[in-house]
């Protein structure tokens, strides 16, 4: 009986210290990496910069990209050029930066769920039909990883029947490379790490990516390399929530001031990334 | 040719272990939300009207025959929406898994209750015991030592379970290799570690409830 009633016990706190979970954590010059989205009030559907003037809070949604937005296992900090940006505009509008978690593939649908209130994204149809973008904030290049040696020169060489590329599945690298790729299989993997993993087992003959990142991935890879060619272009801005105009013209003008300003060079100088670069000016 | 970096599970293995304390209260949040409404849902599919007993049916198979990653996602993204509340990642993580196990478990204890010979049942009720006390004093005291191997192996799999809500950003182990590997491109050498980690968790969850079987279990029926 007595037994009975400390198992009771026990499981009656696991419960409530279950509950009492989940508070945001705000980031300073880096975030917490266990942070959550904190409640906030106003509506969802427009009227986000109301909500984040009354509630002090710049909710940023964030998917892991190394260099752009992950946990540094050092410091148990999320670190990343995309969080440097939003921390300026966060500082800048004199708000507390909120770094919600999320995966590519739901980032979307964690903004439409009022998880956050923006996030950076490569812009892409499908997603413009879910959200709204800002104007260009980064640009790099789609392209391939493959083994040195490899034949192909052209992204026609590789789409042959019979060839396979693996890519991070639900990235915008992967919805692009879907509607380019007519011939060869694509493998879609859910992380650059299996997706590079595919390369070197010979499971595919090239992944696809954003160069930064193929760049990134290779760097300990001596059998791996980078090809010249592209299959299109990335271009990255911050997305919020569809038909809510007035926070991307806001974000817009922020978005001017971050590239006239400097500060997101200085982040691409300061995070070591190649092949990424400001979008030149007027576009 | 693969070449291995086991370097990669030195370095790293301190902030992946990390990630235990989150696996724990992930798993024991479950497992004690799915053995009380458990063990409420398999006595009232016993016990209750039949129309009750029908609408926990529904309860059951709707979570026992849909993938445990779909309802946390649903949890997480949907059920907000559609309570028009807020959930964390961490409460929807729990409660998903924790719901999945009491459908399971509501099961386990349903069939030790049916087991359990219509003898019994017949005697009791012909001693004067109502219902309720044939159920309590008569039934379950022998139902329950038949439920403890089964549910045992319930906290296994919810043990093993609590690694996907990693895919809504809780940093339990699987998480925290995942980051890992994002900054190492080393993906074998990572959930090599990984698993070792839940190997050691869950084999000493196994000696534990081998202890409690062995304490609860009759040695000859």
């Amino acid at each position: 009986m007595r037994g009975t009633r400390i198992a009771a016990m026990v499981a009656l706190i696991l419960i409530l210290a279950a509950c009492g979970g989940g508070a945001a954590a705000p980031a300073s010059s880096a975030a917490d990496a266990t942070s959550e989205g904190q409640s906030a009030k106003g509506s969802v559907h427009g009227g986000t910069l109301e909500r984040i003037r009354e509630t002090g809070q710049l909710r940023v949604g964030w998917a892991t990209l190394a260099g752009y937005a992950a946990v540094n296992p050092s410091t148990d900090q999320v670190e990343g050029l995309y969080i440097d940006v939003m921390l300026d505009i966060a500082e800048d509008m004199g708000v507390e930066l909120v770094l919600v978690e999320d995966a590519w593939n739901t980032l979307v649908l964690g903004m439409q769920s009022d998880k956050f209130d923006a996030t950076i994204l490569g812009i892409t149809d499908a997603r413009q039909e879910q959200v709204d973008f800002g104007i260009p904030l980064l640009v790099s290049d789609f392209t391939f990883v493959v083994k040195k040696g490899a034949p192909f020169q052209s992204v026609e060489e590789l789409d042959q029947a019979g060839n396979t590329i693996s890519v991070t599945q639900g990235s915008n690298t992967d919805e692009l490379l879907t509607k380019v790729i007519k011939n060869a299989e694509i493998l879609r993997l859910r992380d650059v790490g299996t997706a590079i993993l595919a390369v070197r087992n010979g499971d595919a003959d090239a992944m696809a990516a954003v160069r930064d990142y193929a760049l990134a991935s290779i760097e300990n890879e001596p059998e791996l390399e980078v090809v010249d060619f592209r299959f299109g272009e990335s271009i990255q801005s911050i997305a919020g929530l569809k038909g809510d105009s007035q926070f991307i013209n806001y974000m817009n003008d922020q978005i001017q001031r971050v590239l006239a300003e400097g500060v997101v060079q200085q982040a691409i100088d300061r995070h070591g990334l190649v092949g990424v670069e400001v979008p030149e000016s007027g576009s | 040719m693969y070449e291995w970096n086991w370097q990669t599970i030195a370095e790293y293995l301190p902030f992946v272990a990390r990630g235990i304390p989150m696996t724990l209260l992930v798993s024991f949040g479950a497992i004690a939300i799915g053995v009380i409404l458990g063990v409420v849902i398999g006595l009232l599919r016993t016990m209750a009207w039949p129309a009750v007993q029908r609408a926990l049916l529904w309860f059951v198979e709707l979570f026992r025959n849909t993938p445990v990653l779909v309802q946390i996602v649903y949890f997480y993204y949907a059920v907000p929406l559609l309570l028009q509340t807020k959930i964390g990642p961490l409460q929807a993580g729990i409660v998903a898994i924790g719901l999945n196990t009491a459908a399971y478990i509501s099961e386990i204890v349903r069939g030790g209750i049916v087991g359990v010979g219509r003898s019994q049942v017949d005697a009791a009720r012909s001693l004067g015991l109502s219902k309720l006390d044939t159920m309590r004093k008569v039934i379950l005291p022998q139902a329950a030592r038949r439920m403890v191997a089964p549910t045992a192996n319930m906290f296994v799999v919810v043990m093993k379970e609590s690694a996907l809500v990693s895919y809504i950003g809780v940093a339990e182990i699987l998480h925290r290799g995942d980051v890992v590997q994002v900054q190492t491109f080393r993906p074998l050498e990572v959930y090599t570690m990984v698993a070792v980690l839940f190997l050691l968790l869950i084999t000493g969850m196994t000696r534990l409830m081998a202890m409690v079987e062995r304490r609860w279990t009759p040695v000859a029926e």
